[in-house]
């Protein structure tokens, strides 16, 4: 009986807050109503202008003023009656969200301080329905939007239609008849309708949406595939010994050693038949003593395999500088052997261990992350 | 200074699955990332659009941090624990992963 009770009077409130209206209250119906006045207003009016229009001289532009005279009569109360919905809106709407809003906030102290199973179990289900139902009005009526959204909305609309009126009032008879004038009136009004604004909110949101779908950066390359940890571990670890290398050239003590093993590596790409070609084009070749050169060329020839994804070739040719490198002795000897480390040595020719031939190892990765 | 533009697939499995095409990509071009961003390609496919400059002097590539962030604060409180660990802030940037876009920071690994 008492859920009976509560559910009664939950289903009173919801009901008694009301639904919206969704326009400014005129009664076309109703011949004692203002509109109806309004209308017999236009229509004599509209009399008048006819009148006007026949006679001469001067005709039209008599016709002009009683046009321009009867939108600047009328536009003002459908002013009065637009301001009148919105005070009703905003404070009809206050009012419902704040009964709304103790109600939910009663019964949440109720379930707080109710005692026994039973009754809270009838709270609960009481209050959440009731939250979906306020949920569902703001969802149904509202398009779940605020007063002050729906307000600014329906204003920009109603002045994007007085603009285009007052814009139209400098224009002759003939290219902007009363039939026209009455009609963007009509228009007037409708702009100030929560209809209208729901309508253009929508169509903001898709304006919105297509204006991001613009901001998107166009991209005229090949999309690049994800990389895996193993490739990415054996471009780095040959961009590591590129750059190495670089240092090498620019020290006169590590200059032909940082060169051999330039050589070195084009050698190796010389004897693959897919990156000859490419080593060819590059002009470069493994006679070439311009260590500088050789490193610059090999740096373009990496970076045109990975503009067009050719990531075999470019797997191979990394392979090929990672496997250049000296191989690191195994342990630390007490008297390390000149070729096995990088310090300038007296005699610059390299021992056989440390010709890239010897040093090539099956080791893929040489750096990992 | 030229700038490399670069194409992500928008169904890039993980986050650290571009780290790791990025920091690939930075090794292979020897260009350093510099933004990353939402974009489209000729065929009208969405994809994360990455942009690298090959000036780069010495400076090591193909280590770098990607993290993504959730509001304005807590991408400042990211780039500011970043600097403070000598990693500087590479780009922040959108990005598509696993066909979903996120907000990414990118920091440049302490050697």
């Amino acid at each position: 009986m008492n859920s009976i009770k509560l559910l009664f009077v939950i289903s009173m409130l919801v009901f008694a807050t009301g639904c919206p209206k969704y326009r400014p209250n005129v009664d076309f119906k109703n011949p004692d109503s203002f509109v109806s006045k309004l209308n017999a207003y236009i229509t004599t009016r509209q009399a008048a202008y006819v009148t006007a229009l026949g006679s001469v001289p001067d005709g039209p532009a008599k016709a002009k003023v009683i046009r321009n005279e009867l939108i600047e009569d009328v536009v003002p109360y459908v002013d009065g009656a637009y301001i009148d919905f919105i005070t009703d809106l905003q404070a009809g709407r206050d009012r419902t969200n704040f009964v709304a809003d103790l109600v939910e906030l009663g019964t949440s102290a109720a379930v707080g301080i109710t005692k026994g199973e039973r009754p809270l179990q009838i709270l609960g289900v009481a209050l959440t329905a009731f939250r979906g139902g306020r949920r569902s009005a703001d969802l149904n009526f509202y398009r779940e939007q605020t007063t002050p959204v729906l307000i600014t909305k329906m204003d920009g609309n109603r002045a994007k239609v007085r603009a285009t009126i007052l814009t139209r009032e400098k224009d002759s008879v003939a290219d902007y008849p009363i039939g026209a004038a009455i009609s963007d009136i009509v228009d007037y009004y409708n702009a100030g309708t929560l209809v209208r604004a729901f309508t253009e909110l929508s169509k903001d949101t898709a304006l919105e949406t297509r204006s991001s779908e613009d901001k998107l950066l166009k991209v005229k390359v090949p999309t690049t595939p994800e990389a895996t940890q193993e490739i990415r571990n054996l471009s780095v670890a040959a961009t590591k010994i590129i750059q190495e290398l670089a240092r090498e050239l620019r020290d006169a003590a590590t200059r032909d050693a940082a060169t051999k093993r330039l050589q070195s590596i084009v050698a190796t790409l010389e004897k693959d038949t897919d990156l000859a070609p490419i080593v060819k084009n590059a002009n470069i070749s493994s006679k070439d003593t311009d260590g500088a050169n050789l490193r610059t060329r090999l740096i373009e020839i990496r970076r045109s395999l990975a503009l067009v994804n050719n990531n075999n070739l470019l797997n191979k040719l990394n392979q090929a500088i990672v496997d250049s490198e000296p191989a690191e002795s195994p342990s630390p000897s007490p008297s390390p052997s000149p070729s096995a480390s990088p310090t300038p040595s007296p005699s610059p020719s390299p021992s056989p261990s440390a010709s890239p031939a010897a040093t090539a190892s099956p080791s893929p990765v040489v750096l990992t992350k | 200074m030229a700038a490399i533009p670069r194409a992500y697939p928008k169904n890039i499995s993980s986050l650290k699955g571009l780290e790791l095409t990025c920091e690939n990509d930075e090794a292979n071009l020897f260009a350093k990332l510099v933004s990353l961003d939402l974009g489209i390609n000729e065929n009208g496919e969405e994809v994360t659009a990455a942009s690298y400059d090959d000036d780069v002097g010495d400076m090591e590539l193909g280590n770098l941090i990607f993290e993504q962030f959730t509001t304005e604060n807590d991408a400042l409180s990211r780039i500011a624990i970043h600097q403070a660990q000598n990693e500087p802030l590479v780009c922040k940037g959108r990005i598509f992963i696993n066909n979903q876009v996120a907000n990414v920071l990118v920091f440049r690994a302490n050697a």
